[in-house]
C-alpha cells in the first residue's frame, strides 16, 4: 500500500466513540434533564416546574 | 453518527410528547391542582401563619416571598409547557438509548411504530404506574414524608421497574422472569415512605376535599401521563425504524 492510499485511509476513518459509548451519553444527558426538571430544588426551578412536577407525579415538596 | 440521530430523534418524540401532554393536562390536570391550591390557602389561614397575606401566583410552599416564579395565566401555562417538553425529551433521550441499545446489542429487532408504543407503555409503567403505587402522585397542600426520602424511593422504583422490563425485553434465558419480576415488586416490599398525617393542618372537611381531590388527580395525571408515553414512544419507533443507520 503506498503512502498516499493509507493516508487516504487514514482521513477517510472517522474518530467514532463506540455505539455502546454513545448510547450510554444518550442515556446519560436524559437523565441529566430528567433529574433538573423533576428534582432541581432551587426555588426558581422548583416554581417554573412546578405544575409538571405535580402532575408527573414526581415528589415535588 | 448515532449518537446525533438518536439525539435528535429524541428531541422530537419529546416536543410531540410535551406539546401533547400541555393539551392534556391543561384541559383535565390543571383544573384540580388550582383547586387543591384554593384548599391550600384555606389551611394558610386556619394555621394563621404570616403567609395568609400570600395570594398572589402559585403557592410557594415554605419558601420566602421574594422569590421567583411565574405568574399565574400565561406565563405560567407557558413554564409548565416549557418543563413538560423538557421532561418529555428527557424522557425520551432514555426510550431512544433503551430502545437502540436493544436492537444494537441485544439484537432484537430494530423498533416501529407499534412496537415504540409498547415501549411507550414501560415508560408510563416505570416512570408513572409503579411509583404511583408507592406514592400518589401529590397535590399541592397534600403533606408526605421527607422529600428526600421519596425521592430516593421514587428513583429507585422508577430504576428497578425499567431495568426489569428492558430485561424481561431483552434477555433470552428463562431466569429473566424471576429478576424481572423481583425487580418490579421488591420497591412496594420495602415500601414507600409515607406521610404521618398527609391533610396536617386542615380542617376535618378540607381534609375530605382533598382526598376526593387526590382520587381525580391520580385519574387525571394518570390518563395525561400515558398519552405523553404513547406519543413519545410512537415518535420514537417512527424515528428509530426510519433513521438509525442500517449497519446500528
Amino acid at each position: 500500500m503506498s503512502n498516499q492510499a493509507i493516508q487516504e485511509q487514514i482521513q477517510s476513518t472517522p474518530i467514532l466513540a463506540s455505539k455502546g459509548l454513545q448510547l450510554i451519553a444518550a442515556f446519560a444527558l436524559g437523565a441529566t434533564i430528567l433529574f433538573a426538571a423533576a428534582f432541581a430544588q432551587s426555588s426558581a426551578v422548583h416554581n417554573a416546574a412546578h405544575d409538571m412536577r405535580h402532575s408527573q407525579g414526581f415528589p415535588c415538596h | 453518527m448515532l449518537f446525533r440521530r438518536i439525539v435528535v430523534i429524541a428531541l422530537l418524540a419529546g416536543l410531540a410528547g410535551g406539546l401533547a401532554l400541555s393539551l392534556v393536562q391543561r384541559w383535565q390536570v390543571i383544573p384540580i391542582i388550582t383547586a387543591a391550591e384554593q384548599l391550600e390557602s384555606q389551611k394558610v389561614e386556619v394555621a394563621g401563619s404570616e403567609e395568609s397575606d400570600h395570594s398572589g401566583h402559585s403557592h410557594d410552599h415554605d419558601h420566602d416571598h421574594e422569590e421567583w416564579g411565574p405568574e399565574d395565566g400565561l406565563e405560567r401555562i407557558l413554564f409548565t409547557m416549557l418543563s413538560n417538553v423538557l421532561t418529555a425529551i428527557g424522557y425520551a433521550l432514555l426510550l431512544v438509548a433503551f430502545g437502540a441499545a436493544a436492537s444494537i446489542k441485544f439484537g432484537k429487532a430494530r423498533m416501529s411504530f407499534a412496537s415504540g408504543l409498547v415501549w411507550g407503555l414501560g415508560g408510563f409503567i416505570a416512570f408513572f404506574a409503579a411509583p404511583s403505587l408507592g406514592i400518589l402522585p401529590q397535590l399541592p397542600g397534600v403533606a408526605g414524608a421527607a422529600l428526600e426520602s421519596r425521592q430516593f424511593w421514587w428513583t429507585s422504583t422508577v430504576l428497578c421497574t425499567g431495568i426489569g422490563l428492558f430485561l424481561a425485553h431483552t434477555l433470552k434465558t428463562n431466569w429473566r422472569w424471576v429478576g424481572a419480576a423481583v425487580l418490579l415488586v421488591v420497591p412496594h416490599i420495602v415500601g414507600a415512605p409515607q406521610a404521618d398525617d398527609l391533610y396536617a393542618g386542615h380542617t376535618a372537611e378540607v381534609a375530605t376535599q382533598l382526598s376526593e381531590l387526590s382520587g381525580a388527580f391520580l385519574v387525571a395525571t394518570g390518563i395525561s401521563s400515558l398519552i405523553m408515553w404513547l406519543v413519545i414512544g410512537g415518535c420514537t419507533g417512527l424515528g428509530l425504524h426510519r433513521f438509525l443507520p442500517k449497519d446500528a
